[in-house]
């Protein structure tokens, strides 16, 4: 509206129901507009659901697929290798999600020869897989063959979440072919209350038959994240956020659908595997605190690992929460314990995850001679 | 679908028929889209159910056949597939072994071994 002129003769006020009249008018333009965001959002090409550095796949298994990110030219780094092991339950790619917000991308801009582990989508056999056959199994290979690539004797390991729980195993189990190991909001101490084991516990992990498991689906183990954040847990709740965030400017909204493809992009999960780790390290038992933790017929034995760990726990993270993480120092106690702003999954793809990111390169660059 | 706001405003009842037609249009378009792309499709399903997921369907239960075995063969089959599966880590274990041999490095020792099927399998 126009302001009037001062000498002009004010106008006269429009009547109640005129008033109101406009403000529905404003209403209606305000939800038509979120609604045409939404389409433009939905029908725009995006980066999802794929990894964001180019890459060559240089081993598979199963579903395993492990990937090696090239540069620019598309030539493999030359720098010490690094092996990303994100959770199995989740999709690879939150670790190489956009251009520019890669935490995989970024260690591999710094010099390093990195690959990434893609566990793939379990099928129903693969609800017979268990820690034996992730750990001694899928990940000690996806060692060997970086070590056999790189031609170097020992490999520095990223683990993320559940993806850190096996990377800790892998290295108690072959210290000697692990030169550095970061660890990625990854809970070592079962006890502590709350986080996925112990609304997994309440949601009926408990009841997981290790003989005869199942696979686990995909809406079940999405519904125990979904538990942990607040006001995303009911279908209102989320609806009413996406429509919140739809006066968002478009760039933001393609970032969230981004980040939304793989938070909602969970993967069944084997039920041996969840059933063996909620008895092994679960509320109550706490198997790797009480150092009675073994991965097949092999005992663990955290006093082996003598190589420098960085631990990094959010502070915000309901996931995992920190006390959980922090309490790797009872275990390894050299370990680095690195406390971030942020939740379990902003500070590795978020906004702020850059802190992360620049520490890890200078704790991996540290002690790793091979130039890039 | 861009808003054609006028600089000065016409009267209300314009405007309200303005707002009336740019529904339509709006409308028009989800029609248009939802006819023409099965992706859309899913994508808006995703949005009716608060996710942005693209490129599949939010995760909902699937049918119980897919979690666990439908029948006792079913099952002895899936057991047998997975054995399969362990024999061929244990066949990509060897060929590591001979390419670290090639290589000159000396083969890795191997902790217990994963390969053979449990008992309850």
């Amino acid at each position: 509206m126009t302001e009037a002129e001062p000498d002009a003769p004010t106008p006269e006020p429009p009547a109640d129901e005129e008033r109101e009249l406009e403000a529905l008018l404003g209403l209606s333009q305000r939800n038509r507009r979120k609604l045409e965001r939404l389409h433009e959002i939905l029908t725009t090409p995006g980066h999802y659901g794929t990894g964001a550095t180019p890459a060559t796949v240089v081993y598979r298994e199963n579903k395993l697929r492990l990937l090696r990110l090239l540069d620019e030219s598309g030539a493999p780094r030359n720098g010490p290798p690094v092996l990303f092991v994100p959770a199995p339950v989740s999709r690879y790619f939150i670790m190489d999600l956009l251009p520019g917000r890669s935490f995989a991308g970024h260690v591999a801009a710094a010099g390093f020869d990195v690959y990434l582990a893609d566990f793939g989508t379990p099928t129903r056999e693969d609800r017979f897989a268990d820690l034996e056959y992730y750990v001694n199994g899928l990940v000690r290979r996806c060692v060997r063959t970086v070590a056999t690539l790189a031609g170097e004797e020992s490999i520095n390991i990223v683990g993320y979440c559940l993806g850190g729980t096996l990377s800790l195993l892998y290295t108690a189990l072959y210290p000697e072919t692990v030169r550095r190991l970061v660890l990625l909001t990854t809970t070592v101490d079962g006890d502590v209350e709350g986080g996925i084991p112990w609304v997994a516990h309440r949601m009926g992990l408990a009841g997981e038959d290790y003989d005869n498991p199942r696979l686990v689906p995909a809406a079940e183990v999405k519904s125990w994240f979904e538990m942990l954040a607040p006001g995303s847990n009911s279908l209102a709740g989320r609806v009413s956020d996406l429509w919140d965030r739809l006066e968002d400017s478009p760039d933001r909204l393609r970032e969230v659908r981004t980040m939304a493809s793989w938070v909602d992009d969970v993967v069944p999960a084997p039920g041996r595997l969840l059933a063996e780790l909620y008895r092994k390290f679960g509320p109550g038992v706490n198997g790797l605190m009480a150092g009675t933790a073994k991965v097949g017929d092999s005992a663990l034995d955290f006093s082996a690992v003598k190589i420098p760990v960085l631990s990094v726990s959010a502070e915000k993270d309901t996931i995992a929460p920190p006390a959980g993480v922090d309490a790797i120092t009872r275990i390894v106690p050299q370990a680095e314990v690195l406390r971030l702003p942020g939740g379990h999954v902003g500070i590795v793809a978020g906004r702020s995850a850059a802190a992360l990111w620049k520490r890890t390169v200078e704790f991996l660059g540290s002690g790793n001679t091979r130039e890039a | 679908m861009a808003d054609e706001k006028p600089n000065s405003d016409p009267p209300l009842v314009e405007r309200w028929l303005a707002e009336q037609q740019q529904w339509q249009r709006t409308l028009r378009t989800y029609l248009d889209s939802m006819v023409k792309s099965d992706d859309f499709l899913t994508h808006i399903g995703n949005a009716m159910r608060g996710s942005l997921l693209a490129g599949k369907p939010y995760p909902t239960t699937p049918a119980p056949s897919a979690a666990a075995p439908e029948s006792p063969a079913d099952d002895k089959l899936d057991q047998i597939l997975f054995a399969l599966r362990q024999l061929e880590g244990q066949v990509q274990d060897l060929r590591l072994s001979v390419e670290e041999i090639r290589s000159g490095k000396k083969p890795r020792a191997k902790r217990p071994e994963p390969g053979a099927p449990k008992d309850s399998q």
